[in-house]
């Protein structure tokens, strides 16, 4: 144990939860639905089985290494040069994906709730705080997760109520456009559904490590699957296949028609909810690179790097804001998340089977 | 010290960011939309009618509510509403609008066309109440109140008081924008018209809508009621009126009788063959009580038989004549197509339904039990 900075194995399925629900869920039932049709919802029960084999991997490679996070384990795998691009690698990959997030908060805020709001101002809520939280140290970061993690309860709340206006016939037939086509667009699934790659570098400070970790782990993927694959349904049963087609963001739309008699707006309500989930995953990826840096660069507080990250991701996220662009950005960045959520874990791990590399017995 | 110094400064940052001054709209400083109109004028303009609220004296001060009714021409709908900023002070908002009136003629255009900015506005009021007049939409708004109430509330309540007794169903802009999307499954809107003996604007019945654009055929009150029934909605403030098989020369001032529905249950069978769809047969079952027969006093339990058959019989001649008006008018409201797609998908074929719907075999038969004749036998 490094520091006395540990956290409990509840508040490591919060941040893995937390890390995991962000900003791709406004998008995901229109992304599935381009690719599996009516039966999108199924695919991301498959995609949650999935990245259920992916995390046992991960939570494999960090057992074999229970006191290092991948910036420390992986030049004992495969040597100090190519871990050295490696980590520069995964720091400019927790970049990209905190401008990712940046930008479509950005553009789904301004399009849906602060039109005259100046880029900046929005931008700056969102790096302030997210730099504020990661910048607490992991442990504040568990416990906000944990709190602000209530707050899903409304948001299916507000989803469930869009039932009574359901249609179940619209998901009928079931499997109508047959398994392979289903299983192909998991991949669409994977995209909104990463943030599991962050137990590879919280897992040292866990302090029930092994069992209860990766149970903390798969119940965390459980519960993200579940909830999206509820918002995913919910959409489906309410808008007619031409509407999904053309709505981009389903669920906020949906919850845009309800009102109730105090509120006329439930759809803002439901975005004040989903920018807390937003920030939370910012703040894990600002971790992700701040820890980073501060592991190649040899500091000693984590504070500098993270805010370095936060710096250059806000610069990054300024240069591009219409939706067009943004989503060719975000297609780019879901290939490569492949290799970093999936790719090069397993193959490190794979390497430290063969070598029989282990923490203690290098 | 410094920490703290710099907390602080943080903390300022953070309120100064997060108070939205750029978005607020104030109340006093706009101009609330209570109800809009489209009318169709000639060569693809369209008309546009907006009602705004003054706000002036407050009613608890001794003040009145009052309506502008304004009116503009133009080419699209987002035209209009930019002419209308010139004509109206302050901000003009209908982020707040419940009613949405289409004239007779516009709506026998693709109504998604004029829809298109309420469907893409982030602010626009998806759960308005949408509605076809006969005649003009700004006919109907010219009116400005009916004794106390000002029209769009007048009209509101109007349809709101179809819903509740199944004459119509509940159509929000929302709702429409589903169904005109839907190829498996047609609507229909609450159809507005102006009742010359009551000078006041009239529920009559329902405009049928195939996809985008209304077919020009309407049901009569009395048979919404009875295609809503067949669609398995239902409220106990179903009252269904009908003829009864009596001598036409025994003196009755009345030949009617009425019943309210208390349950209805509907089964739809299909029978196909060769993934063909053949015939529909909807069955409808209601469960009612006797509201008025003032012919006779109901002894015995085989006159409620004898009741229940008549109506059935007749309930099923006028339930087949509807669904012959619906085939006709090519609109598939009780979304037969959606159901084929779900349940009997083989014989599902999007392109093949737009002709295939008018010339399926479509057969309604309704069966009526009578359980209570009130406080009186």
């Amino acid at each position: 144990m490094k520091t006395n900075n540990t956290i409990h194995s509840t508040q490591l399925f919060f941040i893995i939860f937390q890390t995991q629900v962000g900003v791709g869920v406004l998008s995901l039932p229109t992304s599935l639905y381009s690719g599996a049709g009516a039966d999108g919802w199924i695919t991301l029960i498959l995609t949650g089985a999935i990245i259920q084999g992916v995390i046992y991997i991960l939570y494999l490679l960090s057992n074999r290494f229970p006191s290092s996070t991948l910036y420390e384990f992986a030049p004992k795998i495969v040597g100090k040069y190519i871990a050295f691009v490696l980590s520069l690698l995964y720091i400019a990959f927790a970049i990209s994906t905190a401008v990712i997030v940046l930008e479509l908060f950005e553009t789904t805020v301004k399009t849906w709730v602060l039109f005259r709001t100046p880029m900046l101002a929005i931008l700056l809520l969102l790096t302030l705080t997210g730099t504020y939280l990661a910048v607490g140290k992991l442990k504040v970061m568990g416990r906000f997760y944990q709190i602000v993690s209530i707050l899903i309860v409304p948001l299916v709340i507000m989803a469930a109520y869009t039932l009574k206006d359901a249609d179940l016939r619209y998901i009928l037939p079931i499997g109508e456009n047959g398994f392979g086509t289903i299983l192909k667009a998991t991949q669409k699934g994977i995209v909104s559904m990463l943030g599991f790659e962050v137990i590879l570098f919280v897992y040292p400070y866990v302090q029930d490590k092994g069992k209860a970790a990766l149970k903390s782990a798969s119940l965390a993927n459980l519960a993200v699957t579940s909830l999206y694959a509820f918002l995913t349904f919910t959409t489906y049963v309410f808008f007619s296949p031409k509407q999904l087609e053309m709505i981009p963001e389903p669920i906020v739309y949906m919850l845009k028609g309800v009102s109730f008699i105090i509120v006329d707006r439930v759809d803002l309500l439901f975005l004040s909810i989903w920018i807390i989930s937003v920030m939370t995953s910012y703040a894990s990826y600002l971790y992700i690179g701040g820890i980073g840096i501060q592991y190649l660069t040899k500091r000693k507080k984590t504070t500098g790097p993270i805010i370095i990250v936060a710096i250059v991701s806000l610069i990054l996220s300024t240069f591009t804001h219409d939706r067009y662009t943004i989503e060719t950005l975000s297609s780019y960045h879901a290939n490569a998340s492949y290799f970093f959520a999936l790719g090069i874990p397993i193959l490190l791990w794979i390497i430290s089977v063969i070598t029989k590399k282990k923490e203690g017995a290098a | 010290m410094n920490l703290k110094i710099a907390h602080y400064i943080l903390v300022i940052c953070c309120t100064l960011t997060l108070t939205s001054c750029w978005d607020q709209e104030l109340l006093k400083n706009s101009k609330i939309v209570y109800g809009a109109g489209f009318d169709y004028e000639s060569n693809n303009m369209i008309r546009t009618t907006f009602v705004v609220r003054n706000l002036g004296v407050p009613v608890s001060q001794g003040g009145v509510y009052s309506n502008r009714v304004v009116s503009v021409v133009g080419p699209s709908s987002r035209e209009t509403r930019l002419q209308m900023d010139r004509l109206i002070s302050k901000q003009l908002s209908a982020s707040k609008n419940q009613l949405l009136l289409l004239g007779e003629e516009v709506a026998k255009q693709n109504i998604d066309h004029m829809l298109d900015i309420l469907f893409r506005d982030p602010k626009s009021p998806l759960d308005a109440r949408i509605a076809v007049v006969e005649g003009r939409a700004l006919d109907i708004f010219n009116l400005d109140h009916i004794g106390d109430t000002l029209i769009v509330e007048f009209t509101t309540d109007l349809i709101k008081g179809a819903e509740n007794k199944t004459e119509a169903t509940k159509m929000t802009v929302e709702k429409a924008f589903r169904y005109s999307l839907d190829e498996g499954q047609d609507y229909a809107l609450p159809y507005i018209s102006y009742n010359e003996e009551a000078s006041s604007p009239e529920f009559n019945g329902l405009a049928l809508f195939h996809e985008t654009t209304y077919t020009g055929t309407t049901l009569p009150p009395s048979d919404a009621k009875l295609l809503l029934l067949m669609n398995n909605e239902s409220s106990n403030k179903t009252s269904i009126v009908e003829f009864l098989d009596n001598d036409p020369n025994n003196e009755f001032l009345t030949n009617t009788v009425t019943i309210n529905v208390r349950n209805d249950s509907v089964e739809k069978d299909y029978s196909i063959k060769n993934n063909l769809l053949e015939k529909v047969t909807i069955n409808l079952e209601l469960r009612g009580n006797i509201e008025e027969y003032p012919q006779n006093n109901l002894k015995e339990k085989s006159q409620l038989t004898d009741i229940a058959d008549d109506l059935s019989k007749r309930l099923t001649v006028r339930a087949n004549e509807i669904l012959n008006k619906l085939q006709e008018a090519n609109c598939d409201f009780l979304g037969i197509g959606r159901d084929l797609n779900a349940y009997h998908h083989k014989a599902w074929n999007a392109k093949r339904w737009e002709k295939e719907y008018k010339e399926i075999k479509l057969e309604a038969k309704v069966k009526v039990d009578i359980d209570e004749t009130g406080i009186i036998k």
